[in-house]
Order: C-alpha cells, then structure tokens, then sequence
C-alpha cells in the first residue's frame, strides 16, 4: 500500500514549490467532490519507494466558511491520509503556528517544516527547531525551499517507519475546555471535532443532534463571557502559539531594509506605477504575443495544412482533417502566445508580491463594479485572452465575485476581438468608428458591473489581504509556473475544441453550412440587416474571434469588404461579433471555474446581448 | 536606575510617534547624566530592544512590544490615581511614571479588572465584548468622558479608520464580527498591538500584525475599533 502524505500551510509560505520540487511534472489535477477547487496529487519516488503527496490549498485556518478551508478540514478529519505535512514560514513563525495548533489537534501524524529559513536568519530571527519538536512531540524539518535544501528529509519522514502523532495541547478558557470534554464524552467526538462543533463549523462526521447541542452550550458560554466561543478559542490557540513562538524564537538586532513600500503603497507613486505596469504588460503580450501567434499560424500551414491538403484524400477526410488542423492551431495559437505569455508576467508579479500591492490600490475603483481589489487582475487580464482572465478570478474570495469578474472578463474585448474591430471597423470605416465600439463596450461593462453588484447572490465581505513579501523571482519557477498552467489550459479547452471543429467539418462536407445559410439569410437580414454569409462567418467567431473576420473576407470572396458590405452593416458586424457569445475556448474555461450553469447563462446572456444590440443598430440606421 | 532609565527611553521612544529619534532628545530622562543615557542605550540595542541607524534611534518588534507593556501600565495606574483616588491628572501621571517600573504585569491586570468592574460609567473598554450593542455603549461611555479629564485619561477608542500611518494601535473589539472572521485567522483579535502601516485617502489601510502586513478595504477598517497607544 502506498503511503498518502498532504502538504497543509498559510498561503504563500512555499507549500507548491515543495510540492514541484518533490514531485517533478507528472501531476494530476482533480476537482475534489463538490467543489471547484482543484488538488493537485504527484507521485513521488524516493529510495526506491513511491508515495502521493497532494497539495492542499493554502488557508489560514481550519475553521472558516470558505470553499478550500472546507475542503482541507473534511480531507484531514476524513481522508486516508497517513502523513499531515504542515509548512511554516519560519518568518513569521508565531501567525503561522495558529494554523499547526489547529492542525495538531486532529491527532493524526504530522511533521513540522519549516521553511524560509535564510528569510528568517535575515531578519534577525533564531528559531529554536528542537524546542519546536519537543513542545509538538514530532518532527521539525528546517527547509529552505527555494534553495532544495532539506526537501528529501520530508521524503524520509513520509517513508520512515514512525509516523509521529503530535502531543501539544493548547490552553483553553476553562468554560470551553469543560464544554468539548462533555461533547467527547456524549456524542463521542474526538478533541477536533468537539472544537468544531463549538466553533459552530459544519463537518461531515458531525450529525445535526451533535451541533445542536454543541450550539445550546455555546449560546451558554457566549452569555457568560459576552463573546462567542469561535472568538475564544481563536483568542486562546493565538496566545498559545504567541508563547510558543516567544520561547522557541530568539531575536537579534536586524538590518535596516530598503521600504520600497513606501513607494508602491502610497496613492502617489503607487497608482502611476500600478498603471504603468498594467499597461506595459498589455502592450508587450499584445504586440509580442500578435507575433508570436501570426508565426504559429503560418508554420502551421505550411507544414501541417498545406501538406495535409496535398495528400487528396476523400472529400470526407478532407475536410474533417483541416478542421481538426485548424482547432489545433486555434488552440495552440493562443495557448503559447497569449496564456503563456501573460502568466510568464502574472508569474512574475505573484512571485515578487507586487500582485497584493496593486490589489490593495485597485480596492476602490473595483468596488463600483461589486469586485475587490483582487478583481484588477482578472480584468486586466481580459484585454490579452478571456481564457486566462477567467482562470485567475479562482484567486478572488468568494464565488460572487468570481461570477461577477467572469461575466465582465467574456464583455471585455480581448486581443482578438480587437483584430476584429482593428480590421474591419479600423480599416473600412475609420477610427472613430472603432473607438466608439470600444466606448459602447466599456459602457456596458460598468452598467453591468453596477448591476451585477446588487443583484448576484451571495455575502459581500471587504478585502483582507495578507501582503506578500517583496523578493526577487526565480526564472525557473515563473516559467515552471507559467507552464503548469499552460498545460491546465490545453487540458481543458483542447477536447471541446477539437470535438466542434469536427462537427463543423462534418455539417461542412454534408453541406449543412450551406443550407443554415440559406436558412438564416431572411432572419439575419431582418433582424441585423446582415445577408446569411455574414451571419455564417459570426458563427465562425465562436471558434476563434478573428475566424469570424477571416471567414467573412473568404466567404465575400475578396478582402476588400467595403466592396460587399455597406459601412452600417460592417459596423453591426463587428459590433455584434465582439459582443455576442465567447468563444469555444472561453467557454471551456467559464464550465470548468464557475460551473455548467453559469456558463450556460453567460453564453445565453452575450448571445442575447449582441443580438439585440445589433438589432436596435439596424433598426437606428434604418431610420436615419 | 538603569532599568527605569531603559523603560522611561522605550516609552519615550513609542510616544513620539515617529519611527527614529535622535539621542539628543532623550536627555531629559537621564537628567543630565549623558553616561548613564548611553550606557543604557547600549544595554538596549544589545538586548535587540532597539536599532541605531543614521538617522538615530527605532524601536524594534519586541521593542515595541516592551515599550506598550509600560506605556499600557503607565495608563492603568494613572486612571487608577486620577479615578479612584482623586489625584490631580499631572501629578497622578508623575506618581504613574515612577511606579511603573516596579508594579507586576499581574497586579496591572487586577487593577485594570478593578477599574473595569466599578460600574459602566468608568467601563472603558479594554477586554470588553465585541458585540455591536456593546460597542455603541462604549462608544457612548467614552465620549461621554471626553469632558473630564479627572474621570479618565485613557485614550478613546475609535475606529481603524480614524487613525494616521504610523500609529501603534491596541486592538479593543471588532464589530459585525460575523462578517470578519477571516480577521481571527490572521490575528486581529482584541488585546493584539497592530501598527497602522499606510493609509489611502478612500480609508483602505496596511496593518502590520504578528510581523505580516495585511490590507483591509476601508469597510472592514471601520469595524476594528482601536485605541491608540500613547499616554499624555
């Protein structure tokens, strides 16, 4: 039997690098039941001995109401591991013991480790790791994650034959440690469910009878202390770990360091640098990833299309094969241009802890839009690719706010919407002309957020933030990191992907195109005031955006569209392309972070939008 | 008297607010004995209670920490002086300043409960529950002693947002704490010393708590009600 080992910790305390550095490439991705966070499990194979190790996502404690705080409290109480591994940030050792206390309670086997040591020793603290060890009775591994040092002791620790169960008992009020004596004692609890069930935490294993009594208790001691015992015992694990640290930490006189807080947090020079920032990396991703995505598409061609088209084979085969070509290079042309690139850069902001900083400046002007500071990067992102706009809204607190930034990231024009608009509007009818789309656009997106912040279910809470160290980042671990979630994106839009453009090659040989042609030519000239060709390319679009422009000059027969479309109608056709449905690969995304439904619903709601938007354009230049 | 002299010069420190002060300001602690002021200095720094840079002295974390513990007694026996035993505020303060380097962290607390249980019109607040109703009688107690300066000389407590970057705050509750719970995890709790690290114009601040910084929206600032930490 393999044995099953998870990583616990505070955000960012180095948990993931010890989980790559131990594990190498081949992980698994899994949704855990019920939820949309995702565990990653790896294989490790240590002296000839293989073992899992998952990463569990990083939380602060084991008692909140948040979907990953859940996860990690069911997954320890409930789930088969054999081995808790629980990280520390020597720093900020005594926040971080909170947490462990927590986790030590579970009595199940667990080793201490405790990384950033080099951070710790700069900043002028001695931490006492054998004192540690015997105030917890199990073992302490001083790491230095960045560095690799110490990984393959947790690797020994995971395959060795004692597995440590933890003895620390932290002091309780007396009142609650009398109330979770009689809740063992009666429902037969044990000492951490007994804690969660007066901390009024839901729990798999605890029935409705356990937390109604455990509820009558609290009131009880809650009318006493005039504080509700979540409050208490909160209060009492950080004295204890405020004790512990004390006497495990010895201080020496530190250097003075270089604040250069001073100049990011502060309104000024903080905003411009934030916007600097912001816009310089949009304009490099844009102009490098343009390129980068033009190169692909035309190695492509010539290697992968062109031979293909050479081989005559059978209509059939023909056409199926070029569309599976085309949804690979679609695919991959954003893949490694624009998702690559953009998280090469949000890689880069994460690791240097700047990311918390513009959050902290961009709180107030997201909160128009009923987002917090966090829902900058989300929207910022949305000007390169919605795709990986959309995966980063997992990084927002709540799910009210993931489906509000999800729904404005699908309205904002992405790169290849403004190829669209560039293109057709730029070009053919002038600037103007394509400001204005883009002015319609933003309109939209702030009446909706306006309207999203007081219609979407769900509680609202403030921002609280912990901000990130500033430090230098590893290249390894930036491209490392942007790659894993490259990979995640294949992944997951690759299939759908793949499985349309092979039923937009079959209804294409059985000439189906043709005849939905034919069939939406009277609809669509009524409605948008487009012929069916143009409508037809617009279908195109939900593939790539830009294939709704390529389309539209190949079915024209010319590039030169003035020739076949009035300049209203060029405008409606932008217009609505930019608007209406996000494509495949958005799509993909939008299922897989916020869930099937909501998905649908975003689908349905652009698709409505752009149509009726259009049809109201028509109906204007009809009058005028 | 060393030992006095290095709490009256950390106090002195916090109590200026300011992150680095020069030696020449604390002179007048030592009464003119400039030896035994930098002997005690020294004694600090060794102690990793204090850094000298360029620009002067800073208190460190744990200085910090030291340098509230005695500014914290200096209040509790100056209200007790001034509320109890009707001395005059300036000469309850002096009495305050000599007694606090002798006094036990214990007996403080006894006289701070003391001070606390002798009816709510001298509750002030320390410790005290965190529910809404009982800030807004707080609140109204507090303001109601603004007036009399022999009553009280503890500081109000307001809001978070109510604060200048810079100052050392003790933590007294946390209101619609249902909302805020994430604030426990992170150590927010009553009694915690947080330093208000940076502050927008919108109210949207960076405390530094147990050595992390955290960013708090201007609607969660308002809801930590602190009390500065400084004595007249």
């Amino acid at each position: 039997m393999m044995r099953r080992a998870v990583l616990i910790g505070n955000p960012s305390v180095g948990k993931s690098l010890i989980f790559n550095q131990l594990t190498g490439l081949g992980v698994e991705v899994s949704n855990y039941p019920g939820t949309t966070v995702g565990l990653m499990t790896g294989i490790v194979r240590y002296n000839e001995t293989e073992f899992s190790l998952t990463d569990l996502p990083g939380i602060y404690s084991l008692s909140g109401k948040s979907d990953e705080e859940k996860l990690v409290r069911e997954y320890l109480i409930t789930g088969d591991a054999d081995l808790i591994v629980a990280v520390l940030d020597a720093k900020h050792l005594e926040r971080n013991l909170y947490l462990l206390l927590q986790a030590a309670e579970i009595r199940k086997p667990l080793v201490i480790v405790l990384n950033m040591m080099d951070d710790a020793r700069s900043a002028g603290k001695i931490i006492d790791a054998d004192a540690l060890s015997k105030k917890f009775g199990v073992p302490v591994i001083e790491t230095i994650a960045t560095e690799g040092k110490n990984l393959e002791k947790i690797a020994d620790y995971v395959i060795g034959d004692e597995l440590p169960v933890p003895i620390i008992v932290p002091r309780y009020d007396h009142h609650i440690e009398a109330a979770a004596k009689s809740l063992q004692k009666f429902h037969n609890l044990s000492e951490a469910e007994s804690m969660f069930a007066l901390e009024n935490v839901s729990l798999s294993s605890l029935s409705p009878e356990v937390m109604e009594s455990a509820a009558a208790i609290s009131s009880e001691i809650e009318k006493r202390h005039m504080m509700s015992p979540e409050q208490i015992i909160g209060a009492n694990r950080h004295n204890t770990a405020k004790a512990i640290s004390e006497e495990v930490t010895t201080l020496s006189p530190q250097k003075k360091r270089r604040d250069l807080d001073s100049l990011l947090t502060r309104g000024f020079p903080g905003i411009p640098i934030l916007i600097i920032t912001m816009v310089g990396i949009l304009a490099v991703v844009f102009l490098l990833g343009g390129f980068l995505e033009g190169a692909i598409i035309s190695v492509m061609t010539t290697y992968l299309l062109d031979p293909f088209h050479a081989l005559n084979l059978s209509p059939f085969f023909d056409t199926v094969g070029s569309a599976v070509i085309l949804a690979l290079m679609s695919g991959l042309g954003i893949a490694f241009p624009y998702v690559f690139l953009f998280y090469i850069f949000i890689s880069i902001l994460e690791d240097t802890g700047y990311l918390t900083r513009a959050a902290f400046l961009a709180d107030r002007g997201m909160h128009h839009l009923g987002l917090h500071g966090q829902g900058l990067i989300p929207l910022v992102l949305s000007f390169g690719c919605s795709v990986p706009a959309i995966m980063s809204t997992r990084f927002l607190p709540t799910r009210r706010e993931r489906v509000i930034a999800s729904v404005l990231v699908t309205m904002l024009p992405c790169s290849a919407r403004t190829v669209v608009i560039s293109g057709i509007v730029a070009s053919f009818i002038g600037f103007g002309a394509a400001f204005s789309i883009y002015g319609i656009v933003f309109i939209l997106v702030f009446v909706l957020g306006c309207v999203l912040s007081r219609i979407t279910p769900g509680e609202q809470y403030g921002m609280i933030l912990e901000m990130a160290q500033l430090r230098r980042p590893i290249p390894k671990y930036v491209v490392r990191k942007a790659w894993m979630r490259v990979s995640e994106f294949l992944y997951i839009a690759m299939p759908l992907l793949l499985i349309s453009s092979v039923f937009l090659g079959i209804f294409e040989y059985l000439g189906l195109v043709t005849m939905f042609e034919s069939f939406i030519d009277p609809i669509s000239t009524a409605v948008l005031g487009l012929p069916g060709f143009a409508f037809t390319a617009l279908m195109f679009g939900i593939l790539r955006k830009e294939m709704a422009f390529e389309t539209l000059a190949i079915m024209g027969g010319t590039t030169d569209l003035a020739s076949i479309l009035s300049s209203s109608q060029l405008y409606i056709f932008a217009l609505v392309c930019v608007l209406f449905v996000p494509c495949i690969s958005t799509i993909a995304v939008l299922m897989k972070e916020i869930g099937v439904k909501a998905a649908a619903l975003i689908t349905v709601f652009t698709l409505t939008l752009g149509i009726s938007l259009g049809a109201l354009l028509h109906f204007v230049f009809m009058l005028v | 008297m060393t030992f006095e002299l290095s709490e009256d010069i950390l106090e002195a420190i916090l109590n200026t607010g300011k992150e680095t002060v020069k030696v020449s300001n604390l002179e007048d602690l030592a009464h003119g004995d400039t030896e035994g002021l930098s002997k005690a200095v020294t004694c600090l720094k060794d102690k990793g209670y204090l850094t000298e840079s360029g620009d002067g002295l800073s208190l460190t974390d744990k200085g910090t920490v030291k340098a509230a513990q005695v500014a914290r007694k200096h209040a509790v026996l100056t209200s007790f002086l001034t509320e109890v035993l009707g001395t005059e505020p300036d000469h309850a303060s002096k009495e305050a300043c000599l007694m606090e380097h002798s006094v036990s962290s214990e007996t403080i607390e006894r006289l701070d409960t003391f001070l606390e249980k002798r009816g709510p019109r001298h509750k002030t607040g320390r410790g005290r529950p965190w529910g809404r109703h009982a800030a807004h009688m707080e609140m109204s107690s507090s303001q109601e002693h603004e007036g009399h300066a022999r009553l009280t000389k503890r500081n109000p407590i307001v809001s978070l947002s109510e604060c200048e970057e810079g100052s050392l705050l003790h933590v007294s509750m946390i209101r619609c704490f249902g909302k805020h719970s994430r604030l426990i995890d992170l150590g927010v709790i009553p009694g915690e010393l947080i330093t208000l690290r940076r502050k927008l114009d919108n109210n949207a601040v960076v405390i530094t708590v147990k050595g992390c910084d955290i960013a708090l929206s201007p609607e969660v600032a308002e809801n930590i009600m602190v009390e500065r930490c400084n004595t007249q």
